[in-house]
């Protein structure tokens, strides 16, 4: 199956890939899988005291869709308030990233990873 | 043959987790014969078709019983249930840390100063829990622990995935 460009594009060149402390008050951490394709993705944000994310991170086990789609939404994330980075739907992540429909459950991953980081990070609050 | 009957029944097996694999290869290798499209090239058209169906119903339904993780979520989609649903994405925190784990540890082995032994290591642990993951399925599956059934499916499926990645990187570096 063909990627898109603006697959290649992430999965050659991901941004903001790594790992932040999972202890830290100011992290939010989410981590979520999908059996189907054996697929992990760890997606962190880090929300400074005005409720806004300064910082997002992603480790993606997974197919070149998957990491495409956290890599965009770390991107598209910084600066965003909560509120904002949770709506981002995963509608909005495959068209960005052309995805075709068999891989529509990557972009389905990265929304969930969002919320389960938001709701980790409000967790601690 | 009435192929809309479930894969068990037409193989003269009882729906179950737990199955005599050899019966199984037995009954297919038969049932292959009886219904090789081979012996109806003289039939009509709709015999051989009909023929082809068969054929390629018990080659699909020989592949879903004989794998542990097929046979596991085909006893559920009976039940009604969709364990590998696209949509749900939430799985135990502790097991996807786990996952992590393995995916990293799986990733520094071409670095490894001992290859071999490491990609021996990984793929013992990962049998391991293959094995475990269907112990468990099968009791949660015999108490009708239909929820508990579905959420080992859906490990088991995480790790049936690692032991294939496992096994083209062995491919890949051993060659």
């Amino acid at each position: 199956m063909a990627y898109s460009e603006q697959v290649i594009d992430h999965y050659e060149n991901p941004r903001n890939v790594g790992k932040m402390d999972e202890a830290d008050a100011q992290v939010g951490t989410g981590m979520v899988g999908a059996p189907a394709c054996g697929d992990v993705m760890r997606l962190q944000i880090k929300v400074s005291d005005e409720g806004v994310i300064e910082d997002a991170k992603f480790k993606t086990y997974g197919c070149g869709s998957a990491i495409a789609s956290s890599s965009l939404v770390t991107e598209w994330m910084k600066g965003m308030t909560l509120d904002e980075a949770g709506d981002i739907r995963n509608a909005k992540i495959s068209e960005e990233l052309a995805l075709p429909p068999v891989k529509i459950h990557c972009s389905v991953l990265a929304e969930d990873a969002i919320k389960a980081a938001i709701d980790d990070y409000k967790s601690k609050q | 043959m009435d192929l809309s009957k479930d894969y068990f029944s037409n193989f003269g097996l009882t729906v179950a987790y737990q199955i005599d694999l050899a019966a199984l290869a037995d009954q297919h290798r038969q049932l292959q014969q009886i219904y090789h499209p081979d012996r109806f090239v003289a039939g009509t058209d709709a015999e051989q078709r009909i023929a082809v169906q068969t054929a390629s119903y018990l080659n699909q339904a020989y592949a879903v019983l004989r794998s542990p993780v097929g046979r596991a979520i085909y006893l559920l989609e009976l039940q009604g249930m969709e364990p590998l649903a696209p949509t749900n994405t939430s799985m135990p925190m502790d097991f996807l840390m786990q996952q992590m784990q393995l995916r990293e540890r799986m990733e520094d082995i071409p670095q490894a100063a001992d290859v071999e032994s490491e990609l021996d290591a990984l793929a013992d642990a990962l049998l391991g829990m293959h094995k475990s993951l269907q112990s468990a399925f099968a009791e949660a599956y015999q108490a009708q622990q239909l929820g508990a059934a579905e959420v080992i499916v859906r490990k088991l499926q995480f790790i049936d995935k690692l032991q294939q990645e496992c096994n083209d990187l062995e491919g890949r570096l051993l060659d």
